[in-house]
């Protein structure tokens, strides 16, 4: 370290120093039960519709099968739900769409799948979704606390389907400046956030349309430094999904010890198969792993399913913990998790 | 320091009360060498707790927690850095021949012209600084938690170290 380094280093302490933090225990404590609370009377009002959802987009998964995006393809149709079952704060009819978001993997950023219940029109909950923001303009979070949305904080979003067969995106709240530019984002974020927010917009729409994105309801050259001029269509799999996305159970599922747990996902099969345990979330190893069943050929994602009979499973909190082959024998194979509660 | 905690079996409000009475005054002061205001440190670091409380079930570990909390102070910081208002922004973005930072006559002065000085650095360059002399980061650890090349660190630290004593000055020759 040079002198100046010390000298720096000294200097950053001293301010720090004099810096007296106000106490906020009590109030942040307060804050993250109610929030744990909603989260829980979520969880116990979603039990039943969440399985019902799960199952019929798993089956849109199954349906949907190749990973090649390079031309348009037809999807399944968003399924109608009572909306009630996964936010008690809904009126009215939900709908069920497929989120796009970030997350981790051993080889950089991903995109991963949630499901998602939205109100009104399924294209325009589920982009909004994909930005952030809830039917209210609220700050909205994946599910999934391994998941992420990368836009600005203030980022809003629409959509509609164009009468010359394109998906309009409009994006906006934020400052354009900064919808515009990456700022501080990662190029490799930046441009999966543009990418989620196209393949959440396509599968909502329910066809792989181009998707041109607009900024304040006008026509843009760049959103976050991706080049926007055109509209824009999915790119290929590869290094924009992670090897292995689950698809089923939903975050934070309660699920009884009699039935069965069925567990679905895309997932590569090229050098092996996907693998999925249940892993108490007070330990490391699995008390139960099972290889799943999935199409093979190819080197894109395949749907997979495994199912798990839960008798003789203790009641608790579980992680599903599914991950992608590793043919490579790197150790660091892309995985995917959500966590469940069995209950007896 | 992390490592002293032990907090096996701790459910999510008792890890949470344990690691704020340990870090709390720590994070918050990172905050605000990276964000100038105190309210907007607090938070930023507020923020970063109630995080922690919900994915607790998953960290479990103090390190960990430790390692995300100050992950997401970072994170949060850069994110309401972001939205500043105007004013602050144009102030960071005003000419640097035309800033002066007066020689301080004490030891509160002395803080002030520090933190005075750092807000007149790019976003960038501040955060590479503060991570690297206030956290003791590596350049490989402020790569990784700001996502950038190790090499673009080493130039933010270069400009935003010469710089900073470009501000400060007489003052920093005779420090």
């Amino acid at each position: 370290m040079t002198s100046d380094d010390t000298r720096m280093a000294r200097l950053f302490s001293q301010v720090a120093q004099g810096v007296d933090p106000g106490d906020r225990l009590e109030e942040l404590l307060a804050e993250a039960r109610d929030r744990s609370g909603r989260s829980s009377r979520r969880r116990l009002a979603a039990v039943g519709v969440v399985l019902v959802v799960a199952s019929v987009l798993a089956a849109f998964a199954v349906a949907r099968g190749d990973s090649t995006r390079t031309s348009p393809q037809p999807a399944a149709p968003a399924l109608p739900v009572p909306s009630t079952a996964s936010d008690p704060d809904a009126t009215g009819p939900g709908t069920a769409v497929t989120v796009y978001y970030l997350s981790d993997t051993p080889d950089g950023p991903r995109l991963f799948r949630e499901v998602r219940v939205v109100d009104g029109s399924p294209l325009d909950g589920a982009v909004r979704a994909a930005a952030g923001r809830d039917e209210r303009g609220r700050k909205q979070y994946p599910v999934d606390t391994d998941y992420r949305s990368v836009w600005p904080p203030l980022t809003t979003a629409s959509a509609r389907l164009a009468a010359d067969g394109v998906i309009e995106v409009s994006l906006g709240g934020d400052p354009q400046r900064d919808l515009r530019s990456r700022g501080y984002l990662p190029a490799q974020e930046a441009g999966l956030a543009v990418e989620a927010l196209v393949r959440t917009a396509q599968d909502a729409a329910g066809q792989r349309l181009p998707v041109r994105l607009l900024l304040f309801d006008r026509p843009t050259d760049q959103i976050l430094g991706v080049s926007t001029a055109e509209p824009l269509d999915a790119a290929p799999d590869r290094g924009v999904l992670a090897d292995v996305s689950l698809t089923d159970p939903a975050e934070n599922l309660l699920v009884d010890q009699d039935e069965a747990l069925v567990v679905r996902g895309l997932g590569r099969t090229a050098g092996g198969a996907v693998t999925v345990g249940l892993v108490p979330v007070t330990g490391d190893e699995p008390v139960v792993e099972r290889t799943a069943r999935s199409e093979e050929g190819g080197d894109g994602l395949r749907p997979f399913v495994v199912t798990f009979d839960l008798t003789g499973i203790a009641p608790g909190d579980y992680d599903v913990v599914a991950r992608a082959p590793d043919p490579s024998g790197s150790g660091l194979p892309h995985t995917d998790t959500r966590t469940i509660t069995v209950v007896d | 320091m992390a490592e002293d905690l032990d907090l096996r079996g701790a459910d999510a409000d008792s890890a949470v009360e344990q690691l704020y009475a340990a870090h709390w005054r720590r994070l918050v002061r990172l905050a605000v060498l990276l964000l100038h205001d105190q309210t907007a440190a607090e938070d930023v670091v507020q923020d970063a707790f109630i995080a922690l409380h919900r994915r607790w079930s998953r960290l479990r570990d103090a390190d960990r927690a430790m390692a995300y909390l100050t992950q997401a102070v970072v994170n949060g910081s850069r994110s309401a850095l972001r939205h500043r208002v105007v004013v602050e922004r144009h102030a960071r973005t005003a000419p640097r021949a035309e800033v002066v930072v007066e020689t301080p006559v004490d030891a509160a002065g002395r803080r002030d012209a520090v933190r005075d000085a750092l807000r007149h650095l790019s976003d960038r360059q501040r955060e590479v600084l503060v991570l690297r002399h206030y956290l003791d980061w590596s350049e490989a650890q402020i790569a990784d938690a700001l996502g950038i090349s190790p090499g673009a660190v080493k130039t933010h630290a270069h400009r935003g170290g010469q710089a900073l004593r470009e501000l400060l000055g007489d003052w920093w020759d005779r420090e």
